[in-house]
């Protein structure tokens, strides 16, 4: 049973972090190991004690035994004590002395008493060593519990053996007070030190936890991207990852930018021959639609070819930057047209994926939404939970339904390529594919135009 | 209008450049960045067309440069890189629209005369000064509706008092913006042409279109439309 729970809380995803690992170890040795150090020290100390009063009750044995006289079968014992306690009432010392009936064991008469014990009621001793041994035992007089150790010796008179136990008795009092003290002291002292324990590990825990604390937050901001790598200086431990991590943004960022540039340049020195053909004069239109056929296959299958897809490392685009960017192209571009945009933009919201396939995507929209608008674009980026949308409106004409789905089908092959069409929402269509995205056109409710939404997961 | 046309490529360059010609532009060319960074500090163009991929100095850098030295005159980039990304770099920069390679040369020259006219605050093709009136895309002078032929100095040089309309503009500043570098300057020419103008635009001298302003150069009243 307890091993199920045991396992059922180790299992529990909660734990399956450093911070809980370490929690669970600093309160197991807090609140479990030092209690345990406590009883045991308690428990030595009280053994201790009982074992000196033993030895001291021992010693008084000595000393009755010591001034005991015995004469033709009789104790004679002194009016007083050495020993002050004996002689006071009630003191908390006590000394009795019996006889030792070896053939009837079980009654003896009790021979003497110390002044001490005097108005209290008389003790049932109830073990009574063989001559030469002792025992060491407790009883109780009056309801209190008393120590009593017990010695027996044979005294010889007249040749007569004289067995005799001699009885010290010791109020229990003196050891629980002593006893009672030292716990108070020793958990007292426990209980500080616990506290002190818990505070300095909880230091410590925060201490040692706070690179990787830092490194969380960090890796968010790379995420987000507003940082490009790892910048802390981080523990020994935790650098050697930190730096192949680095390692591997930077050379995953630099091997994208390679490639780019080795397809940009591939489409420049394939398209310049193309635009020296187009600038001749005499061109017949059917090799124009030609060349027009051949660049679009040039400028869409490498685009897709460009496109880093979902697969890299990311960190995050602000999207924001990306729209204000467009804007100010497109503002410039359509400079004719006077264009108003309409922004409602999370300026928190961003991409994950590559800067240059997120302008790609954007630019061919608001670009298209542009040609189609008399005057207003509506431009709205928000980001739901584990979700990034951006729609584009205009207040154009629209598209019908049937334009719509041509308009999501065309470039699905490369021969499909119409003149006059533009191939920009291919390539749309291709990027949010390759980013597991979804493109969904409609019609805006607001600037009655075509609305365009891209939904992003994240 | 002159203009500057900065590409490496000689095959293209030429090409452009003979259109650009045709179209009654005065074109200067340049083949690197750093030439064309070079005429284009030097001279004062109505536009110029400046390829994205150049030796040298990269055509990115040579806008930016222009328009550090508050120079600003229209410019066109033509890219073979048409990924948004090098669109935005290239207007954010400092020009003033692109145009993608291979492109057609109506589009290229549409694009253009858009920028020139946009420059001196003209948003349409037709301009207009009372009887007077020129279609920048088809080249058409008319005056009271009957059409005018010109030739191609007399038709830069009405193209651009027109685009200046009202403004005195000096002999010197008409030889800039309406001759490339290779012609031979001398200020006769111009007094010869506007002459000329005159003679065809208003054989009667029923509107004087173009005032001499001695000592300060020639301008083109501007006539309100009745």
């Amino acid at each position: 049973m307890i091993k199920e729970k045991f396992h059922t809380l180790i299992n529990h995803p909660q734990s399956n972090s450093l911070k809980f690992r370490l929690i669970v170890s600093a309160l197991l040795m807090t609140f479990i190991i030092l209690p345990i150090i406590g009883f045991t020290l308690s428990n030595a100390f009280e053994r201790q004690i009982v074992t000196s009063i033993k030895k001291e009750l021992t010693a008084y044995s000595y000393s009755i035994l010591a001034v005991a006289e015995v004469n033709d079968g009789n104790l004679f014992m002194p009016e007083q004590l050495l020993e002050n306690q004996f002689n006071v009432i009630q003191s908390g010392l006590y000394a009795i002395i019996t006889d030792l009936n070896t053939e009837l064991n079980e009654t003896y008469r009790q021979l003497w008493h110390s002044h001490s014990l005097l108005s209290m009621g008389s003790p049932t001793i109830s073990t009574l060593p063989k001559v030469g041994q002792s025992n060491f035992s407790t009883l109780i007089i009056d309801d209190n519990k008393h120590f009593i150790f017990s010695f027996s010796a044979s005294f010889n008179s007249n040749n007569k053996e004289f067995p005799l136990s001699v009885h010290i008795i010791k109020n229990y009092d003196d050891f629980t007070g002593l006893v009672t003290d030292f716990e108070q002291q020793l958990w007292t002292w426990l209980l500080i030190l616990m506290a002190l324990l818990f505070l300095v590990q909880g230091i410590w825990l925060g201490w040692t936890l706070q690179p990787l604390r830092v490194l969380k937050s960090e890796m968010i901001q790379v995420e987000q991207g507003k940082l490009a790598e790892l910048q802390h200086t981080y523990p020994l431990e935790l650098a050697q990852v930190t730096q192949q991590l680095n390692l591997l943004l930077r050379t995953e960022s630099q091997q994208r930018k390679r490639y780019k540039n080795a397809l940009s340049d591939l489409a420049h020195s394939l398209k310049t021959p193309l635009a020296v053909i187009q600038s001749q004069q005499e061109l017949t239109l059917s090799s124009i639609e030609q060349l027009q056929l051949i660049n679009n296959i040039i400028v869409h299958q490498l685009k897709r070819a460009q496109s880093a897809g979902e697969s890299a490392w990311h960190t995050g685009i602000n999207v924001k930057a990306v729209v204000d960017k467009l804007m100010a192209t497109m503002t410039k571009i359509y400079f004719d047209k006077d264009i108003e945009f309409h922004c409602v933009i999370d300026s928190q919201a961003s991409f994950k994926g590559d800067e240059a396939d997120l302008l790609e995507i954007l630019g061919n929209i608001i670009d298209n939404a542009c040609k189609a608008s008399k005057q207003h674009i509506a431009i709205s980026v928000n980001q739901p939970a584990k979700q990034l949308t951006i729609s584009v409106a205009d207040d154009g004409a629209g598209i019908n339904t049937e334009l719509q789905t041509d308009i999501l089908n065309r470039g699905t092959r490369s021969d499909t390529y119409k003149e006059g069409h533009g191939i920009g929402l291919a390539i749309v269509r291709d990027l949010v594919d390759s980013y597991q995205g979804q493109l969904i056109l409609g019609n805006s409710s607001t600037l009655a135009g075509a609305e365009f939404t891209l939904i992003f997961y994240k | 209008m002159r203009l500057l046309l900065v590409e490496d490529d000689l095959a293209l360059q030429n090409n452009l450049k003979e259109s650009l010609i045709r179209a009654n532009y005065s074109v200067d060319v340049a083949s690197n960045g750093q030439e064309g960074l070079y005429q284009g500090e030097e001279y004062c163009y109505d536009a110029a067309i400046i390829d994205v991929g150049l030796p040298i100095v990269d055509g990115i850098s040579v806008i930016k440069s222009l328009r550090a030295k508050n120079i600003n005159y229209p410019i066109l980039v033509l890219t073979a890189r048409d990924s948004w990304q090098d669109k935005v770099a290239g207007l954010d920069a400092g020009a003033d629209d692109y145009l993608t390679k291979p492109f057609q040369n109506e589009e290229l020259l549409a694009r253009l005369n858009a920028l020139i006219r946009r420059s001196v605050g003209q948003t349409k093709p037709m301009l207009s000064n009372g009887a007077l009136s020129i279609n920048s895309k088809n080249f058409e002078v008319t005056v009271d509706n009957k059409v005018i032929s010109l030739s191609s100095s007399e038709y830069k040089l009405l193209a651009y008092l027109m685009l200046h309309k009202g403004d005195v503009i000096s002999k010197s500043v008409l030889t800039e913006h309406i001759y490339d570098q290779d012609f031979d300057l001398d200020s006769n020419v111009i007094e010869v042409f506007i002459r000329r103008l005159r003679k065809k635009l208003d054989p009667h001298s029923d509107y004087n279109f173009i005032e001499t302003h001695r000592g300060l150069g020639y301008q083109l009243k501007i006539i309100d439309d009745q």
